[in-house]
């Protein structure tokens, strides 16, 4: 097996490569971060409701609770929120022969989801 | 705290930053060495110490042996420095699964006692960590490597990205580059982070998404689901393990490449193997390597012996493997089936006809699959009486009841994860070479999108990866 096999960070040489790499990855990361934190509020104000509930996080929740209001506002959270709604209906959908079976399911008088 | 967590993001950027930050190459590895404690203890602070315990143990050992110049002394350290890792795991994991088989056997045969089960709590990673300490302490013993200092093998033992579930990363490998202060290329970075945005994808998306609507609730009730439900799912489960696991370690690979340092390959599309033996070289790399230097070659004499020594050694050795999976007879199966069909490989390989035309390639992949699947049948199942049930029903595809119940989207991610053996080998390789040169807004912006892209398909919340109780 060949070096580069093993270690698979370990890519072909390139001249790009002898320059420092420490500022473009801060960089790098810094911009993805700030990036999701403006279009992805949601899953911050998710994180902080999964918090063990105590003082701090209670006054955490009422601040990812606005920036997320915020974000919304404006429209960030728009494009995450579009992907999200056509997963689930990617995730809800059935053979056609299991619709028949969730229809039947639902108008079976013994059922005790049935009004 | 999981990785595909924002916990565990804000972690490592914090730790990300203090550790470039630090001025010396000591500072920047005690730095990591108490991110690590950090991140064990956000788990269970007991147990650091004994994670400490341990690498204190491995080092003494170690400098112990180097320093003695008689071969029965060093040997007599040897032994006794893998005794105690063998009886730290062996207390965490089989202490009850023992007690329980003894406590049976008894009352089998009349003499029924109460043993003290102590419904001992496993410490997670306590495999991963105690085989790489029993590696140190071989290698520094063959000569295979100097014995290192104290902070680098409390370093080595304790990094947090392998620490509970591999890659198995051997002092060889890890110790030579906390030598020196590592150094960021653009290369590394770019790959580090498309293997954890890979990682990501695999874990949050396809492994979870096939456990908790699928996978999951058949295995639960294997009766009450149709053939057709039980051979998808057990690809389904195929495929979860595979994403999850495999997700790990590419996470793992790309966050140690964000600090600097480089772990070796552990999976490399394992579902195209033409037969287990390939598979095994695909499949959890570093565990299979460990085995085969430490276990089968070390300690049972590999084909040192002739070939029915060499069967023999295969089958023990894929039988403890199993058994390291965790105490359960369904593990021992797993491995018992993995050595058997190993060693008649062997055997045919050995003693069967040589002018026999080769079997095609495409056959060869889908038998293999398939002994695979069966493992994981067994893997998967809470019992032995469950896979059993399980294997009937698909065994007796017109006896149980009829219906499928996994939907379009559970088919597709099934398809998916096993297409993804198909790509081209190095598929991520050259995605890596063109992304390096792109500047850091873009990358950051590409990196964030993808994120986003993941994060909205992902399945809501995230369970704990598979090999984290192993």
């Amino acid at each position: 097996m060949s070096a580069a096999l093993e270690f698979p960070v370990d890519l072909p040489d390139d001249p790009i490569d002898r320059a420092p790499a420490l500022g473009w990855t801060a960089i790098t990361l810094g911009i993805a971060t700030l990036s999701l934190a403006l279009t992805n509020a949601f899953s911050i104000e998710s994180w902080g409701a999964d918090l063990p509930p105590s003082a701090t996080v209670a006054r955490l929740m009422d601040e990812t609770g606005h920036w997320r209001a915020t974000m919304d506002r404006i429209g960030l959270g728009a494009p995450r929120e579009t992907m999200h709604h056509s997963w689930k209906s990617l995730e809800e959908a059935r053979w056609p022969d299991q619709q028949g079976a969730a229809s039947a399911a639902r108008d079976d008088p013994d059922n005790g989801l049935q009004g | 705290m999981l990785f595909p967590t924002l916990t565990f993001g804000v972690f490592f950027l914090i730790t990300f930053a203090a550790v470039w930050s630090a001025r010396s190459n000591e500072w920047r590895k005690i730095l990591l060495l108490v991110a690590s404690w950090v991140f064990y203890g956000a788990w269970d602070w007991r147990f650091v110490p004994l994670l400490v315990f341990s690498a204190l143990m491995n080092w003494a050992v170690a400098q112990g042996i180097a320093s003695e110049r008689f071969i029965d002394r060093r040997k007599a350290l040897l032994l006794c420095g893998v005794a105690i890792n063998l009886v730290i795991l062996g207390f965490f994991k089989y202490f009850d699964f023992f007690t329980e088989q003894v406590g049976a056997t008894l009352a089998a045969i009349g003499f029924e006692r109460d043993l003290p089960v102590l419904r001992v709590i496993l410490p997670i990673g306590i495999s991963f960590f105690t085989f790489q300490g029993i590696s140190y302490v071989v290698d520094v013993y063959r000569g295979r490597v100097v014995p290192a200092r104290l902070l680098d093998i409390l370093l080595l033992m304790s990094f947090f990205p392998h620490l509970v579930a591999g890659p198995i990363v051997r002092a060889a490998d890890l110790v030579p580059q906390f030598q020196t202060r590592p150094k960021l290329d653009r290369s590394m970075v770019s790959m580090a982070l498309l293997l954890i945005v890979w990682g990501l994808f695999k874990k949050t998306v396809i492994a979870s998404e096939l456990a908790v609507t699928f996978v999951d609730p058949v295995f639960a009730d294997p009766a009450s689901h149709s053939a057709l439900d039980l051979v998808f799912a057990a690809y389904g489960y195929a495929v979860q393990i595979y994403c999850d696991f495999s997700a790990y370690t590419d996470m793992a690979i790309g966050l140690a490449a964000l600090l600097g340092y480089r772990f070796p390959r552990n999976f490399n599309q394992p579902y195209r193997a033409q037969s287990l033996q390939e598979f095994w070289r695909r499949w959890h790399m570093t565990l299979s390597q460990w085995l085969r230097d430490y276990l089968y070659i070390e300690a049972l004499g590999g084909s040192r012996f002739g070939k029915l020594a060499t069967y023999r050694n295969l089958m023990l050795t894929m039988l403890l493997g199993g058994l390291w999976h965790g105490a359960n007879w369904t593990f021992v199966i797993w491995g018992g089936l993995h050595g058997g069909v190993l060693a008649a490989e062997r055997l045919w390989a050995d003693v069967g006809p040589k002018r026999w035309p080769p079997l095609p390639a495409w056959v060869k992949v889908i038998a293999t699959f398939h002994v695979v699947v069966l493992g994981w049948i067994f893997f998967r199942a809470a019992s032995f009486a469950d896979a059993m049930t399980y294997l009937g029903g698909v065994a007796h595809p017109f006896a149980g009841p009829a219906g499928f119940t996994a939907s379009p989207l559970i088919v597709l991610l099934i398809g998916f994860g096993l297409a993804m053996h198909a790509a081209p080998e190095h598929w991520m390789t050259d995605v890596a070479v063109r992304v390096r040169r792109f500047p850091a807004p873009l990358m950051g912006v590409g990196l964030a999108t993808l994120i986003l892209v993941i994060d909205a398909m992902r399945f809501e919340g995230v369970a704990p990866f598979i090999y984290y109780r192993f």
